[in-house]
């Protein structure tokens, strides 16, 4: 008996002993430690090219709140779907792929993101939309009450118009190329037309629903039109380098629906910075990642940016007064 | 209960080791936290007053260009026009919703927005604060913060007076719409800790500015706290928070700096962490330690506790086996080298006894051998005197004078008696040494044998007898019949003189608890004296003259040496002329 106990004290003690200090210890460790991070996957839908720098302006911004591209946030983008009709099939890929969050770029991408979202939880962040509560999106700016929230902008097309005024006072009629069919460009046109109406001017309006139309504008600016005015227009926009060089060509002054546009050779805008807005709708997201409902994301409205292009005004003969450029707030020069 | 000894001694080394560590422990951790505290709420008020500071000096500076921009107005070469140009450049900075030059009668001159610079549909302000209170009091007036009904943005107007530079009067006002949302930008530029937030709540309770937007936009409601400290923050969650109520003209903005608990209290709650985890390992390696040492300790002592019990349970062969140099090594040398004295002590004992014992067999063996061999060899001589006496008397018939045959009656008289004695002798002798045969024996049945052999002696006699019921006992049938014969022989003959002799044979009440039967025969002859008790039933003992009673004093030996020799005891009580009573016990006939 007494042999058995000795063999125990020194067989069966110690090896547990330490192997339950090992486990302990490793266990400690083991609380220590931060969870592996979560990651995202971000589906993108856009139907305007010249609207990519929104998407740049949406990954910095996600970049300098912690989520970053092949870290922990991938960004499932394969370029903006000129052709309308299959835009339902690229929201319904994204659906399908079961992605944390759908980045939708112009209204109809938003309704597409809408419809094939409808009766999952896929949050949908939009940016820009010119009057989402209008396009069904939303509730309201300040309760969404659904899945989708983002930027808006829209209210700022007076002042594009008046800017445009501005600095080209001579102004008196203005060619209004559209899609009728392009619910931006509708409200867009109805904001314009009662600026118009204060300021005296005469809107050309020109309807376009293809892009064989769009080419048949580009080719055929009216003779009496002192200026170019651009909507929010997703067809007009896939046409927007021939109608720039069409402009110069005609020396007319031309207003576009964003600030990209101007460093592309558009006269003036005053309205959203792509990246700036982009960076804003990065807010939302990150929000939403955190935990917060869409539903209860206020849609916030782009800070607006008064752009005037010196190059293009000298290659059309426009002297821009020194009051103008103390006005505006992005000057190319 | 011998582990209480193990438990005890583990809890007082494991108490010692952590007792200590966990003091120090609290302390530091409480300490820790209190220090922490401090400092993170150090840290928010410093950010609050921060922040008061620039927001003063947003206004301060949005005052002085209104005002620059008020007193240009006035300059008499500016025509309208270039009025109209001034303030469309100030509001091209986006700090403005709105600006509007009123007149002295509230009437607006120029109306512009941030969304439209035409000075469109003007009407009077007559009415409204931003006009009156300026007006009457000639003080810049700020308007509480309210919402901007499309954007839900927060905006305040701020009203400054315009004076008439040569009267002194005032004849106009200038009213700006300011947007709050330029603070939240200063706000979000604000480089904040972990876990920090900054945020401004207006006199109504309302979120005015944060670095999250959706937070205002939502119109989000904060009651401010009563005191700075640990406070549930903006999110419900607990937080380290400080309030700087900032006025301005009236207007009052609090200035909300907060952080989350975990993040301000991290290295306090990291202290706590490392103290328990700490406390945890040392309790496993005291546990652990303190196992081993309490073994170390508690083992010898129970293999001690466990060798004493067999050793007095009597296996004198265990031994402790420590070999420790310690205390517990000498005890266990002591202890054992106890048990081998006491081992050879008893056994040295035991050989003693045995020897003694086979000496006491030996010379008693001897003694039986001689007596036998002395009473048998003794036979033959008496015989022979006996019969040479007999022929004597007889051949010398009518020759001899009385005097001689009286001489050759007492030799005759005097061998009879010496055999009786020699008889008795062999039967002492044979009853020491016959072998034992044990069985069932119903006592009626010996007794009723016996009584017939006596018949001759009761000759002339009156003896009642009285025979009580007798159970069955374990004995010898032969030699128990020997121990009735004497006794009842002898009550025969000690109440001879007795005219009614009276003599009874029984057996006391049976003792449950006990295997043996007590059986007496009781009569009522000439007794015996007490102080002699003890003599009763030795060899050739006698308390009677021979001249009395006839016998040879080898009878009660004999009953005692067969009764011994069953197991039972004998034993006798008596009082002179009252009779005696004989006792003797046997074991009981075990039930068929």
């Amino acid at each position: 008996m007494v042999d058995n106990v000795r063999a125990q004290i020194s067989a069966q003690n110690r090896r547990p002993v330490l192997a339950c200090a090992i486990a302990l210890s490793l266990l400690l460790t083991a609380c220590f430690l931060v969870p592996p991070p979560q990651t995202y996957t971000i589906g993108v839908i856009n139907i305007v090219p010249d609207l990519d720098e929104t998407l740049a302006g949406f990954k910095e911004g996600m970049t300098e709140l912690g989520y970053i591209e092949d870290e922990n946030v991938t960004y499932l983008y394969d370029g903006a779907t000129v052709d309308m009709t299959k835009l339902d099939s690229v929201a319904q890929g994204l659906v399908e792929t079961d992605v944390d969050l759908i980045l939708s770029i112009t209204t109809p991408a938003t309704q597409a993101a809408q419809r094939a979202t409808a009766g999952t939880d896929i949050p949908v962040v939009f940016v820009p939309v010119t009057d989402p509560v209008g396009a069904g999106l939303v509730d309201s700016l300040k309760r969404p009450g659904g899945n989708i929230t983002g930027v808006t902008f829209g209210t700022q097309e007076g002042r594009r118009l008046e800017w445009l005024v501005q600095v080209v006072p001579t102004i008196e009629r203005i060619y209004v190329p559209y899609n009728p069919e392009d619910q931006s460009a509708i409200l867009a046109l109805e904001v314009a037309s009662t600026t118009a109406t204060k300021l005296d001017v005469e809107l050309i309006t020109h309807e376009v629903r293809n892009p064989e139309q769009v080419v048949d504008a580009i080719e055929n600016i009216p003779e009496e039109a002192d200026a170019i005015f651009f909507l929010p227009d997703s067809l007009v926009s896939t046409r927007m380098p021939d109608f720039i060089q069409a402009a110069i060509e005609s020396q007319l002054p031309t207003s576009g629906a964003n600030i990209e546009v101007v460093k592309d050779g558009i006269l003036t805008s005053y309205g959203m910075e792509q990246t700036s807005s982009g960076k804003q709708a990065a807010h939302l997201a990150a929000q939403i990642f955190q935990g917060a409902r869409p539903a209860d994301l206020p849609v916030e409205t782009a800070e607006f940016f008064s752009a005037v292009n010196l190059k293009t005004a000298e290659a059309i003969g426009l002297d821009i007064s020194n009051e103008i450029l103390l006005q505006a707030d992005i000057i190319i020069r | 209960m011998r582990k209480s000894i193990r438990i005890r001694l583990n809890v007082a080394f494991i108490g010692l080791a952590i007792g200590p560590l966990l003091l120090v422990g609290v302390i530091l951790a409480w300490q820790g936290f209190a220090t922490q505290e401090q400092q993170a709420l150090k840290l928010q008020r410093e950010v609050t007053r921060r922040v008061a500071t620039e927001v003063t000096a947003f206004f301060e500076e949005l005052e002085n260009e209104l005002r620059f921009i008020g007193k240009a107005q006035q300059w008499p070469e500016l025509n309208q026009n270039e009025q109209y140009k001034a303030l469309r450049l100030l509001i091209s900075q986006d700090v403005f919703e709105s600006l509007t030059l009123l007149d002295s009668q509230g009437q607006e001159q120029i109306h512009i927005s941030r969304l439209s610079l035409l000075s469109t549909e003007l009407r009077s302000r007559a009415e409204a604060d931003e006009f009156v209170i300026p007006y009457t009091s000639g003080q810049v007036y700020y308007s509480p913060i309210y919402f901007d009904e499309v954007s839900s943005e927060p905006l305040t107007t701020i009203a400054i007076p315009l004076l008439d530079l040569r009267t002194g009067l005032i004849d106009g006002i200038l009213v700006a719409e300011v947007r709050i949302k330029r603070i939240w930008d200063l706000i979000a530029s604000l480089e904040v800790s972990e876990g920090q937030s900054v945020y401004i709540v207006d006199a109504q309770g309302r979120v005015v500015a944060h670095r999250n937007p959706s937070v205002v936009l939502r119109g989000t409601h904060f009651d401010l706290p009563e005191q700075d400290g640990i406070q549930l923050g903006l999110n419900g969650t607990r937080v380290v928070l400080a309030v700087e109520r900032a006025h301005f003209r009236g207007q009052e903005f609090n200035i909300v700096a907060e952080q989350a608990v975990s993040e301000a209290l991290a290295p306090a709650i990291n202290t706590v962490v490392i103290t328990v985890s700490l406390v945890i390992v040392a309790l496993i390696i005291a546990s652990a330690l303190g196992f081993l040492a309490v073994r170390q300790i508690v083992q010898p002592v129970q293999a001690m506790a466990a060798t004493a019990q067999a050793v007095s349970a009597g296996d004198l062969s265990q031994r402790v086996e420590i070999t420790s140099q310690d205390e517990l090594g000498i005890l266990a040398d002591t202890f054992n080298s106890m048990t081998i004295q006491l081992q050879t002590f008893i056994s040295s004992l035991e050989r003693q006894v045995a020897e003694r014992t086979a000496q006491l067999e030996a010379s008693n063996k001897e003694l039986e051998a001689f007596a036998y061999s002395v009473s048998h060899d003794l036979r033959a001589p008496l015989r022979h005197i006996a019969g040479f006496a007999d022929l004597l008397l007889k051949h010398s018939e009518g020759q001899l004078d009385a005097t001689s045959l009286h001489h050759l009656g007492a030799i005759v008289q005097s061998t009879e008696q010496m055999g009786r004695l020699i008889d008795d002798l062999l039967i002492l002798s044979r009853v020491g040494r016959a072998e034992m045969q044990t069985r069932r024996v119903a006592l009626d049945e010996i007794i009723h044998k016996v009584r017939g052999e006596l018949a001759p002696e009761e000759e002339g006699r009156h003896i009642t007898w009285e025979i009580g019921p007798l159970p069955p006992v374990e004995a010898d049938p032969i030699l128990l019949r020997q121990v009735w014969a004497n006794l009842l022989s002898n009550a025969v003959k000690f109440t001879a003189q007795q005219e009614k002799a009276r003599i009874e044979i029984g057996a006391l009440p049976i003792d449950t608890e006990s295997s043996h039967v007590t059986l007496f025969v009781r009569d009522n002859g000439v007794g015996f004296d007490p102080q002699y008790t003890h003599k009763l039933f030795g060899v050739f003992q006698r308390l009677h003259r021979e001249e009395e009673f006839e016998g040879t004093g080898v009878g009660l030996a004999t009953v005692r040496r067969i009764v011994e020799r069953h197991g039972g005891r004998v034993w006798a009580k008596g009082e002179p002329d009252h009779g005696a009573t004989f006792y003797f016990t046997l074991r009981q006939a075990s039930e068929e």
